[in-house]
């Protein structure tokens, strides 16, 4: 078993198989060696860690990506399909969504930032530029002259 | 968003297909700048915007992949070509030939002569090859991407009463000849039935894993079966089979996924003065488990039938031939060297070819994959209408619009048939009206095409007053799909002998026809079907013409919209143009002075090889003064670059290039080609192009357009 603590102190204690999901957790354990010294993790809160646990839990058994698979990944050939349990899984508020993203980057865990990359890319499919500002609360910093340039630019593009 | 780190803004936009990631660079400056900058969201944006795919993994980086594919979508807006290649071929008599994967290979049935086409974009010199055969080669075809080249044997009865050995088709690789290593059976034999001896052609599509190939009888009185079987080539199974009987054959057949291909059926017509018949694109599925019912032979499932408009059917007592073609196969990916690929420098190769070869050998290996290619779902099928000792009438469509068939069958036609028509669908009422006289009026019927289409498709599928069969049923009018998603060009288009016309987007062929023993044509045309490049050029045109509004109206050639009937017309001017002008082939002066201002211009570079530098001097039909040495020459006189060649300068405005969009919907006049008036408007961009000396034929694939200028020579320009 594993001992984590997370920025706002709370502490976890999972099985290894679980934490390993984490290539930082999993680098962490082969450098210290057996230990009983909990992993402090100063960049994830409770709420967040408690969430990416729960998906570390139910990909515990899978294999894990080989560089092979993440070299192949560089070539753009990602699929774009998120699996069933990860669709249910990944609905969140949007907050928690791009919390989950920051922790799975920060913790190492592929996989999952691949999903929460794709939920919101699919977010943004299909919207208008002013419909994502809304969606992510952006402020639209380009001058008039500026938008109506770039959307000149962009016309082609538009597929309806 | 905004608040998280760059590297993850970068990697959701990377998700995104081009035409979000185009909003999103409007959402704000961050998004703006990050897409602007990422040569990674910049290259795939462009890739989308071209109906291109990534190539395999090799040391190219992405930022030298983008730059190859602007130049590459430079070079094919407006056919600046940016290298010329002559070839000498050989003169015997070659009745095969293919053009796949950037080699082109020509021979007749005792041996084929292969050349890898230099290639800009995986920036390659060619080399070529020759492979001898030791029986009677009927087709053949290759993938060079799998080292793969399939042969089909021509087969001979031993004696007058022996019954007909059945059919071989050979499993070789492209590079040694050998059988591939990875097919489990390398000679697949295949019996079809004919109790006499008929001659039969043979036509071979490689779809990745599997191989398509059509028997097919020729027109005898005893009709023959004429077959269809699709193979797996790694394991001999078949995966389907298709057999016609009689004068019931399609031409060809086209595959449009892994899974699915079309037949074109131009049906009898039914009564012997019945002028006009409906052409119907069958399309079929193969069993992706087998076919319970057959499992030795599964049988194609007929899952839809498309139809086209009522046409005339056939001249004179001559029944037009209706054929389908689609470049390249759905699943083809292209990976160099080949998997198995062994050395080219293997015995037969060495042997056969005493030329200059293999001149870019250590260009070859990693670094010469393919960087992209045309996406298996971005492509054009044209199905032609070729009447005899006539020339052809196009129709274009996706191949995705046909594979989506399931829509199209739930869909009803845009405007329903009137309900006397829909009452009384019998073939009888019908064909009385097919039968009336050209030129008159049929105003008797309902004008609109579409009615008009769904009365005659009832007609068409059902054999008296029994209800409608299941086949009837899968029947989509063509007003239900067409005029939306097809375009009808109407000919004459000359095809030429040389198939290779269409190329994922892009058709290709020759216009403006020279008088000659045979037609020559001066400029070459491309058709492009890419929907965002439509719309790219279409803003640009539009743009240029805001920006010089005033003034240039009366400009001859300022119609930029002009409906295809007025095309041979102008066409026909333009010609009056070039001899106007002198610039006529033939004087070779004259045309090396053409040749030159353009290379002046520094964006054509040319090397030339062969005995006949002059060969402009004397042409047309007997090149007999052709030393008779040069029958045995290597095949392929190859010629290695020599100075570097300025591929990156731009290239410069072409005044013998013109480019035009055609958005709007055109109309073919019933009465004549047509029964009814025929509507369509799938969106192209047509591009024309001098070339320097007039070519007979012309063919297209991903880089490069070969100019046929006669069985001896011919131009390769890459892009």
């Amino acid at each position: 078993m594993v001992n984590l603590v997370t920025s706002d102190n709370e502490s976890f204690t999972v099985e290894k198989a679980v934490a390993s999901r984490s290539v930082l957790i999993k680098n962490m354990l082969e450098d210290v060696g057996e230990s009983d010294q909990p992993i402090p993790l100063p960049n994830v809160t409770a709420s967040v860690l408690k969430k990416v646990l729960e998906y570390c839990d139910h990909h515990k058994n899978e294999p894990m990506p080989t560089s092979e698979d993440l070299a192949a990944e560089d070539t753009r050939k990602r699929t774009t399909d998120i699996g069933e349990w990860d669709q249910k899984f990944i609905q969140v508020d949007q907050e928690m969504l791009f919390e989950i993203i920051l922790a799975a980057n920060y913790l190492d865990i592929k996989p999952l930032l691949d999903v929460g990359c794709k939920t919101v890319a699919n977010m943004i499919k299909g919207k208008t530029p002013e419909e994502i500002r809304k969606l992510f609360n952006i402020v639209n910093d380009f001058t008039p002259e500026e938008e109506a340039q770039i959307k000149k630019e962009n016309e082609w593009a538009e597929d309806r | 968003m905004r608040e998280l780190p760059s590297e993850l803004v970068l990697q959701i936009l990377g998700e995104l297909p081009f035409g979000d990631l185009a909003r999103c660079s409007a959402v704000c400056k961050l998004f703006h700048s990050l897409i602007q900058s990422s040569a990674s969201l910049q290259y795939s944006s462009h890739l989308g915007a071209e109906g291109y795919v990534d190539g395999p993994p090799s040391e190219v980086a992405v930022a030298e992949r983008l730059a190859r594919l602007e130049r590459h979508r430079k070079a094919w807006h407006d056919l600046s070509w940016s290298r010329t290649v002559k070839y000498d071929m050989p003169s015997s008599s070659a009745g095969l030939y293919e053009l796949y994967g950037g080699v082109f290979a020509r021979g007749s049935q005792n041996s084929l002569d292969f050349v890898e086409l230099p290639s800009t974009i995986r920036q390659t010199e060619g080399h070529s090859f020759r492979h001898p055969f030791e029986f009677p080669v009927g087709d053949f075809t290759m993938d060079p991407s799998q080292d793969l080249l399939v042969l089909a044997e021509r087969r001979h009865r031993k004696s007058l009463s022996s019954l007909d050995p059945p059919f071989r088709v050979h499993i070789r690789t492209l590079s040694t000849n050998l059988p591939h290593p990875l097919a489990k059976v390398p000679i697949i034999e295949q019996s079809v039935v004919p109790h006499v001896e008929t001659r039969y052609t043979f036509n071979i599509t490689i779809l990745g894993g599997s191989v398509g190939v059509f028997f097919r009888a020729d027109y005898e009185r005893t009709s023959p079966p004429s077959l269809f079987v699709v193979w797996e080539w790694t394991t001999g199974f078949i995966r389907s089979m298709k057999s016609f009987t009689q004068m019931d054959v399609p031409e060809t057949f086209s595959f449009l996924s892994p899974d699915a291909f079309v037949l074109p059926r131009l049906p009898q017509p039914e009564g012997a003065h019945t002028t006009y018949v409906t052409p119907l694109l069958e399309i079929y599925t193969m069993h992706a488990n087998g076919d319970e019912s057959h499992p030795l032979y599964p049988r194609p499932v007929l899952e839809a039938t498309f139809l086209l408009p009522y046409m005339r059917g056939h001249l004179h007592g001559n029944v037009p031939i209706f054929k389908s073609r689609s470049d390249p196969a759905p699943v083809y990916a292209p990976r160099f060297p080949a998997k198995s690929q062994s050395s080219h420098s293997s015995p037969s190769t060495l042997s056969a070819s005493g030329g200059p070869q293999s001149q870019g050998e250590d260009g070859e290996g990693r670094s010469a994959q393919r960087p992209f290619y045309v996406a298996p779902e971005n492509r054009i099928i044209c199905f032609s209408v070729t009447p005899l000792l006539a020339e052809a009438t196009v129709l274009f469509t996706y191949a995705s619009t046909l594979l989506s068939y399931k829509k199209f069958l739930s869909q009803p036609p845009s405007s329903s048939p009137s309900p006397e028509m829909d009452m009384d669908p019998t073939p009888s009422n019908i064909f009385t009206h097919l039968i009336t006289p050209l030129n008159s009026p049929l105003s008797f019927l309902d004008p609109s095409p579409a009615s008009l289409d769904a009365v005659l498709a009832n007609a068409s599928n059902s054999t008296g007053p029994t209800p409608p069969t299941q086949a009837g049923l899968l029947r989509i009018p063509w007003a239900t799909w067409g005029p939306p998603n097809a375009r009808w060009i109407l000919g004459p288009i000359n095809l030429g002998n040389y198939e290779c016309y269409v190329y994922g987007t892009r058709f290709v062929h020759g216009v403006q026809r020279e008088v000659r023993p045979f037609p020559w044509w001066r400029r070459v045309r491309v058709l492009d079907f890419n929907p965002v490049g439509v719309r790219r050029a279409q803003m640009e045109e539009k743009r240029e013409d805001d920006e010089k509004k005033s003034g240039l109206e009366g400009t001859g050639r300022s119609s930029r919209r002009r409906g295809s009937d007025e095309m041979n017309a102008s066409d026909h001017e333009m010609g009056e143009d070039f001899y106007a002008d002198g610039i006529v082939d033939g004087d070779s002066d004259l045309d090396m002075e053409d040749w030159e201002s353009e290379s002046d211009e520094g964006d054509d570079v040319m090397w030339e090889v062969g005995v006949d530098d002059d060969d402009d001097g004397h042409e047309g039909a007997n090149d007999s003064d052709e030393d008779p040495d040069h029958f045995d020459q290597p095949v392929w006189s190859f010629l290695p670059p020599d100075a570097d060649p300025d591929l990156d300068s731009a290239p410069n405005a072409q005044p013998e290039t013109e480019c035009r969009t055609v958005t709007e919907t055109s109309v073919i006049r019933g009465g004549g080609f047509f029964l009814t008036d025929v509507h369509s408007s799938l969106p192209y961009r047509e591009i024309t192009k001098q070339v320097p000396h007039a070519s007979y034929d012309f063919m297209i694939d991903d880089e490069r357009i070969i100019c046929l200028r006669d069985e001896m020579n011919a131009w390769v320009h890459t892009m």
